[in-house]
């Protein structure tokens, strides 16, 4: 038997090959995400949050903290949307996601993973699915971290009684719910971006004013941009200042299921250039 | 002999735009060694690159042991390619770098561990399988790129310059490893400048030059063409420092015809009944430290060109 014959002889799917390969796909790029100075650089921005909230939570303004003067719920839901959500968040999957392949196009390696016997479309699915899960981590961490430290003036029995029968075990789940979405949308998008731009500062400049000034776009347009469904999943409404085009948020599963049909649209974009691609370095 | 057993390349062209890669290549390759031999940018990288799916073809076809290239999860587990590319996974040891590889294949971590110690054993790089790559020399950086394309025992192998950057006796050795694993029934298909450095090893060779496959058979046929077409004069370009004393050096030779500086002052076109002499003093005045050479090579680009190219490739000292 030729091999032509016996691989057509062989069934269309091994499902169990299949997880094995993809499995250790996503070891390799978890360990290349986690092992390396990558992981150290997005611990220090992760680490942000956690040190601005406790900034505020700990050093005494005219006799009190600002979480004590302004209350801890609005001081961090301010600190999540501005530095967390506006900046840590899209700057991290930035750096993870661009790279994603760009960086082993400019290293010379990506085409060691093309030569495996791995469809292309699953190599995109696994590093994309190693990416998140690494950013998802360091930044729920991240934000469990800088949401603990709000009770730093109620101590840990105020603590304990917020989260189990206040709000407070509701607000962090959604807290936790916004991070993990973000990684998902804004890594899918920049895992298209690294795929196509070889600078990733134009088009992360200019998606990253379309996200930050999204409050001033109309209500149609708004809705082209993943902030605004991230915003409408928020616990606690902010006002977006004087001269924002002030719509109605999303309902919770149109934002939820919305981000996880845009990753999944985007990603398949992605498989679509990859499995087009050619590997001619010398162009990079 | 089946199609399904052999490398088949049907009317295959590639254009980078404008830019020819390789054009109209019919080639059907059978198990054993085969050798892909022409000057640098000759198109040999382009057509592995090609086989490997790494490119596609403009027009054309090709199909791997009845397989076509664009299915990478039948494909890759019968063909193992070492490329051009002397780059590597960053931070990787020689061992994390063709393990790692092979997980992706799914196999086992027990039979990736065996699979990876043989590899590393084949290519003589038990001792250094644990230092990381970036510290390898450029001989060793080859053996273990050679180590990672073997090491899932592929029935096809393609090895672009194979051969580059071996020392002597791992050249030996790296030769042998090709002919068992062409004497266990696989492909071998190997690129080089050098016809010299190949012909021995081949069981056929494929001669190319700018895009085009110019000639092919096997060895002994090959080289009495070769012998053939020796004494014919070649036009030969060198680009050097000293182009005006290097052509007065040459018309002291009696086999120099004819000489012609190059309008820009950076080198000189030459003809000569006897190339192999004139490039042994091209490489003495190099060794004297008397002229720098940039560049050097036939300005002919048809086949007796390509041939005399690499038979002075072959007797140039290197």
């Amino acid at each position: 038997m030729t091999v032509a014959q016996e691989t057509a002889a062989r069934p269309r799917l091994d499902w169990a090959l299949l997880a094995r390969q993809v499995g250790g796909l996503v070891r390799l790029e978890l360990r290349r995400l986690l092992l390396t100075r990558r992981a150290v650089i997005l611990g220090l921005a992760s680490a942000v949050p956690v040190a601005i909230v406790l900034l505020v939570g700990s050093i005494p303004i005219g006799g009190q903290t600002v979480l004590e003067r302004f209350g801890n719920r609005i001081v961090y839901e301010t600190i999540f949307e501005t530095v967390f959500l506006g900046a840590i968040l899209f700057f991290g999957c930035l750096y993870v996601f661009f790279n994603l392949f760009r960086g082993e196009i400019l290293e010379r390696s990506l085409h060691y993973l093309l030569l495996t016997p791995l469809r292309r479309e699953l190599v995109v699915a696994a590093k994309y699915a190693a990416a998140v899960a690494a950013v998802a981590v360091l930044f729920m961490a991240s934000t469990v971290f800088s949401y603990m430290l709000i009770y730093l003036p109620v101590g840990f029995s105020g603590a304990i009684e917020d989260l189990t029968a206040g709000p407070g075990g509701r607000h962090l789940v959604a807290y936790l719910g916004v991070t993990l979405l973000a990684c998902i949308g804004y890594g899918s998008l920049f895992t298209l971006v690294g795929m196509v731009f070889r600078n990733p500062i134009i088009p992360a400049g200019a998606l990253y004013v379309w996200e930050m000034l999204h409050f001033l776009l109309p209500p149609a347009l708004k809705k082209l941009s993943v902030i605004h469904y991230l915003k409408g999943l928020l616990p606690v409404p902010l006002s977006d200042g004087p001269f924002a085009v002030v719509v109605e948020p999303p309902p919770a599963a149109v934002s939820v299921l919305g981000l996880l049909a845009f990753a999944a649209v985007v990603l398949a974009v992605t498989a679509l250039i990859i499995r087009r691609m050619e590997i001619r370095y010398t162009e990079d | 002999m089946s199609d399904d057993r052999n490398i088949v390349i049907s009317d295959v062209s590639k254009f980078y735009g404008d830019v020819l890669g390789v054009n109209r290549v019919d080639l059907e390759i059978e198990p054993g060694i085969t050798s892909l031999v022409g000057p640098n940018g000759s198109g040999k990288s382009t057509l592995m690159n090609l086989l490997a799916g790494l490119l596609r073809p403009t027009r054309g076809e090709i199909s791997i042991l009845g397989l076509p290239v664009t299915r990478p999860q039948d494909l890759f587990r019968r063909f193992g390619y070492c490329t051009q590319y002397d780059s590597f996974p960053r931070g990787a040891t020689g061992w994390q770098f063709v393990f790692s590889y092979l997980l992706l294949h799914g196999l086992d971590r027990d039979e990736a561990e065996r699979l990876t110690a043989r590899a590393l054993e084949r290519v003589g790089l038990v001792d250094s399988a644990h230092r990381r790559i970036a510290g390898y020399s450029k001989g060793m950086r080859q053996r273990i790129k050679l180590a990672q394309a073997i090491a899932h025992r592929p029935q096809v192998m393609v090895l672009d310059e194979p051969l580059n950057g071996l020392d002597p006796m791992v050249r030996a050795e790296t030769i042998e490893l090709f002919r068992q694993l062409a004497g266990e029934g696989q492909h071998v298909l190997i690129s080089s400048h050098i016809l010299h450095e190949v012909d021995l090893l081949s069981d056929r060779v494929i001669l190319i030059s700018n895009g085009y496959i110019v000639a092919e058979g096997e060895v002994p046929g090959m080289r009495a063409e070769v012998e053939e077409v020796r004494e014919q004069p070649l036009q030969v370009f060198v680009r050097c420092d000293r182009p005006q004393w290097l052509a007065g050096r040459a018309f002291e030779l009696d086999h120099v015809t004819e000489v012609q500086l190059h309008d820009d002052g950076g080198g000189l076109h030459l003809r000569t009944r006897d190339a192999d002499r004139f490039l042994r003093l091209v490489a003495e005045l190099v060794a004297e430290g008397g002229v720098e050479v940039e560049a050097v090579g036939p300005a002919d680009s048809d086949l007796q060109a390509v041939y005399r190219y690499l038979v002075h490739e072959e007797e140039e000292p290197s």
